[in-house]
């Protein structure tokens, strides 16, 4: 009797345990683990959280698939970014895994993750990520060859203003800038007529801006992290420099448009991959809302261009890429409709090829995309 | 039983069993590639620490220039491999070379500063290279760096995870045996002298330039070493390697860990490593929870983790007992024998400060075997003339000859070196050190063996233990030899003007100049002090002694001068300058018990 009770009930638990798992695989049907590592501390901070922000997001709106993923802080020093992918091995090599966006912690990685087989999707716009050759290396932000072309372009083309004053940061991000700001310059037969370097602990912008001043430029052209922008930005319109200005993506992020008036903000654009906060279509729009409601703040490109990597990463797992061998293969050979723009590997692991302008008018932070360059490169 | 606790507890055994159990401790629980990676990054922090206990620890040097080393043995160990296909077998001695070089260089101008300017110094050296990282795009890849360099390979075998990591800890212990046996020899005493008082160091003629050079140069190499490790280990470098945080994370090894030690910079690279590592799970709160941590470690362990450790040991287990057999009594080397010859010479010696005269046309001799005293009234010029004599200060002319070399303007470790040895007005010595040590440095100078016979002693110095031995006979003559093991700060201030005396003849001078020897001696001690001195003379020691007390000086002395406003005024036996009227004038003065008139004048 008794064995008969016991068996009847470890039947119904052993049926209870296989419809529930039936039903977890019905409610997922597939699963990743893509673990999101990003400069969440020191200077890039503001951006890192939006890459962060922008991948949780994607996790968020793909709730079919089960994914598992970790948070880890790199911080800004590549051996931040290496440690964190080795804790990160411990659980085996991931599907995918949003990689940071400090040129130099992605240089560091890419030997360690073309090694483990594991695709990295990343926002980083050093050019040099995706010049080694390294076929595991994913860029959905515009690298600098495509949004420095098209911020020169805006300049000459649109503004008409051939003398250029070019202050950039002493970091790898400025110095990629301006690398190819002067080829871009230079192409279009602009001359640049005053040039300086700024570390980013400079506060004091007052020298720089009579300097240049001095040189008789017809336009300022910025290639600088978010504060610099703003404090530049904001002693200008203080000194009444009185020429329009052109900046790097740094000015599109909403964190840096807080840090200045409106008024300060009047002449000023600003190259990037998108502007969500721009609106453009009822899809943006929405995926805006979103995005305030569950990080309570603004968005900007970085978080766009991360979320919509991420979202191509999961679009290549639910149609079955189980491995990074598999997801690196769909990414590297599929095109695929983001919010921002269409994506699709150039070869290199470049990804995103269209860049837009942005200019305040002065009334609000609300930049307005003025002009919309689509596939920079291929179009000239 | 107890005395295997004790063995265990003791030396150098204590940091390496803290560093083995804290290894096995972190490996356990974790997967194997993640703890070889810390545990690596571990390994290349305390060579960075071990370095710095160089040049802070051993030499208390404020150098902020160790992150720079360590960004220059990075950029040499890069460039040597992606220009010209280098391994590690050439990458490592490279960046060490280059490294010690540069610090070579700089040390010239560097360290001739000392306290906050030598700090900015050392800080302008490594903004100066980091700017020159950032701006030489062609040649260090400008702020993106450099990329693809592979990782370790000696001798043709790559040098990866497990063999990686076991490589870079054996060069830890090689590094932190090299700094446990300096701190424990005759060396590590004289590093110990000149970072507490460098008046002490100068009396006891420790050329402290000489080992302020060398630990600037063994923590710039060791930094460099650690740098190219890094490299090698990541793959990538960047400026970062320059940046102001790796000199902060070097003196937070060094000062959380326990200065001076190498289990200091061992156990500090743990907790600059591992605990942010170990904080991940509080997300955005981390580094505060890492800043919190290291607040409450300078707190709480002021003297570092290991040095609490080594207070605990001390309260659990008795003070470290000094485990060394007395040492036999040595008399020290040379004897002085009887010569005609003058052991100092002074000619026309003259020195201003500004617009005030200080010696004019000084003129004087003293040969061996004499006692000189000099007298005069305050700011006579009789601590400038000692000073100009041990090469404290330079004089604007005349000559300093010691022993027929002529050693004007020369420093004073030289004139040290030359048989010139010297107290001073004001006690220096060492408070902490044992009475034997405070005398046993001093022996620095005469005994062979330098750097090189330290590091390759391994063990108890011998070249310590005859120090030691020679300072026993050097304290029994003066009437020390029961005191031997107690610190120097516990004695009483008569039997510590015996000990600097001590210390001074330790160095087995030909000339010992002694400032105030009977300031604050009680009468008993005066005349035990003016006994001993009577026996140094037999044996053919010269000596200059200035004191205010004429009673003690006048009854010593063979022969006195008299300086009045830097000049000298009466030269000649204590009965002669007593009567002469110029020095009655300038300074004995009729009122004064001293004063004996002269014959006639009765």
């Amino acid at each position: 009797m008794h064995t008969f009770l016991f068996r009847t009930i470890l039947a119904a638990m052993l049926a209870l345990a296989a419809s529930a798992g039936g039903i977890a695989a019905a409610r997922a049907e597939s699963a990743a683990t893509i673990p999101v590592l990003a400069p969440l501390t020191g200077f890039l901070a503001l951006e890192g959280a939006s890459q962060r922000n922008g991948a949780l997001l994607a996790f968020h709106h793909h709730p079919s698939i089960v994914i598992r993923s970790e948070t880890v802080d790199t911080g800004t020093s590549p051996e931040g970014a290496v440690n964190a992918f080795a804790r990160i091995l411990r659980t085996g090599p991931p599907t995918a895994l949003v990689a940071p966006m400090l040129g130099t912690q992605m240089l560091a990685l890419l030997p360690a993750a073309a090694e483990a087989g594991v695709p990295l999707v990343t926002v980083s716009g050093t050019a040099e990520i995706t010049e080694r050759g390294n076929p595991w290396v994913f860029r959905f932000f515009p690298g600098d060859a495509v949004v420095k072309t098209a911020q020169a372009r805006y300049t000459v083309e649109e503004l008409g203003r051939r003398r250029v004053a070019l202050v950039h940061q002493t970091t790898a991000y400025g110095q990629s800038g301006r690398r190819h700001l002067l080829a871009a310059f230079a192409g279009l037969g602009a001359e640049v007529v005053f040039e300086e370097a700024l570390a980013p602990a400079v506060r004091d912008m007052a020298p720089v801006l009579t300097k240049l001043r001095a040189a008789r430029p017809d336009v300022l052209v910025l290639q600088l992290h978010a504060e610099p922008t703003a404090r530049l930005i904001r002693q200008a319109a203080a000194l009444g420099l009185g020429l329009p200005i052109v900046a790097g993506s740094a000015m599109h992020q909403p964190a840096t448009a807080a840090l200045l008036e409106p008024a300060e903000l009047s002449g000023v654009c600003a190259e990037s991959g998108a502007s969500p906060i721009s609106g453009g279509s009822p899809a943006m729009d929405r995926w805006v809302a979103d995005y305030r409601a569950r990080f309570r703040t603004e968005p900007d490109a970085f978080a766009l261009a991360q979320y919509d990597g991420v979202s191509m990463v999961l679009r290549a797992v639910r149609a079955g890429a189980a491995s990074g061998a598999e997801v690196r293969r769909r990414l590297a050979s599929e095109v695929y409709e983001g919010l921002a723009m269409a994506y699709r590997s150039d070869g290199r692991g470049n990804m995103a090829h269209d860049a837009v302008i942005l200019c305040y008018d002065g009334r609000d932070r609300t930049p307005r995309v003025v002009r919309r360059y689509v596939d920079v490169l291929k179009n000239g | 039983m107890t005395r295997l606790v004790f063995w265990f507890a003791d030396g150098i055994r204590l940091p390496l069993i803290f560093a083995a159990g804290a290894l096995i401790a972190f490996m356990l629980p974790l997967e194997a590639p993640y703890a070889i990676r810390l545990l690596t990054q571990v390994a290349i922090y305390a060579l960075l620490g071990i370095g710095y206990q160089f040049i802070f620890g051993l030499a208390g040097a404020f150098s902020l220039a160790q992150g720079a080393f360590f960004g220059i043995g990075a950029y040499v160990a890069a460039l040597a491999t992606l220009q010209w296909d280098w391994t590690g077998s050439l990458t490592l001695p490279a960046a060490i070379l280059a490294a010690v070089l540069f610090a070579a260089v700089v040390a010239a101008p560097v360290l001739r500063l000392s306290t906050h300017y030598f700090a900015l110094a050392t800080l302008g050296i490594a903004q100066v290279l980091l700017v020159l990282a950032i701006g030489c795009v062609d040649l260090t890849g400008g702020s993106n760096g450099l990329a693809g360099i592979r990782t370790l390979m000696v001798a043709g075998i790559e040098l990866d995870g497990w063999t990686g990591m076991a490589t870079v800890w054996a060069l830890v212990g090689l590094a932190g045996l090299a700094l446990y046996q300096v701190r424990g020899s005759l060396l590590g005493l004289a590093f110990d002298v000149v970072r507490t008082d460098p008046y002490a160091a100068i009396a006891a003629g420790i050329p402290a330039a000489r080992l302020r050079f060398w630990a600037f140069l063994a923590s710039a190499g060791l930094a460099g070493l650690a740098g190219a490790l890094q490299v090698h280990s990541i793959g990538v470098v960047s400026p970062e390697v320059l940046d102001f945080d790796i000199m902060v994370r070097c003196l937070v090894i060094c000062v959380v860990g326990g200065i001076a030690r190498t289990s200091g910079a061992i156990a500090g690279a743990f907790l600059v490593v591992l605990a942010p590592e170990l904080f991940h799970a509080l997300e955005g709160y981390r580094l505060l929870a890492f800043g919190a941590l290291l607040l409450a470690a300078i707190l709480f362990f002021p003297e570092g983790i290991i040095g609490t450790m080594e207070a605990l040991r001390a309260r659990w287990f008795g003070r470290r007992r000094f485990t060394q057999k007395l040492p036999t009594l040595r008399a020290p080397g040379r004897s002085l024998l009887a010569t005609t010859r003058p052991v100092l010479n002074l000619e026309r010696v003259s020195k201003n400060f500004g617009g005030v005269v200080a010696l004019e046309n000084v003129t004087l001799k003293v040969p061996r075997g004499e006692i000189f005293g000099l007298i005069g009234p305050n700011g006579s010029g009789k601590s400038t003339l000692v000073n100009v004599v041990t090469g404290l200060v330079v004089p604007d002319e005349g000559r300093v000859i010691v022993s027929g070399e002529d050693m004007t303007g020369r420093a004073p470790a030289k004139v040290a070196a030359r048989g010139v040895a010297r107290t001073f007005q004001t006690v220096h010595l060492h408070p902490a050190l044992s009475v034997l040590d405070n005398v046993a440095v001093a022996r620095i100078g005469d005994l062979p063996g330098g750097l090189f016979g330290t590091l390759l002693a391994i063990g108890s110095e011998r070249r310590l233990r005859r120090a030691r031995s020679e300072a026993v006979a050097i304290l029994d003559a003066l009437g020390l030899g029961g005191e031997v093991l107690r610190t120097a700060g516990s004695l009483p201030p008569g039997a510590q003007r015996r000990l600097e005396l001590a210390r001074a003849l330790a160095r087995n001078p030909e000339m010992v100049l002694l400032d105030e020897p009977a300031a604050g001696l009680s009468e008993p001690e005066q005349t035990y002090l003016a006994e001993r001195l009577r026996v140094l003379k037999t044996r053919g020691l010269a000596m200059i002694i200035v004191d205010h007390n004429l009673g003690f000086l006048l009854r010593l002395a063979d022969r006195v001068a008299c300086l009045d406003q830097g000049r000298v005024v009466a030269i000649g036996t204590p009965d002669q300058v007593r009567r002469d009227p110029a020095v009655i004038a300038a300074y004995i003065g009729p009122g004064n018990p001293a004063y004996r008139p002269p014959e006639g004048a009765r």
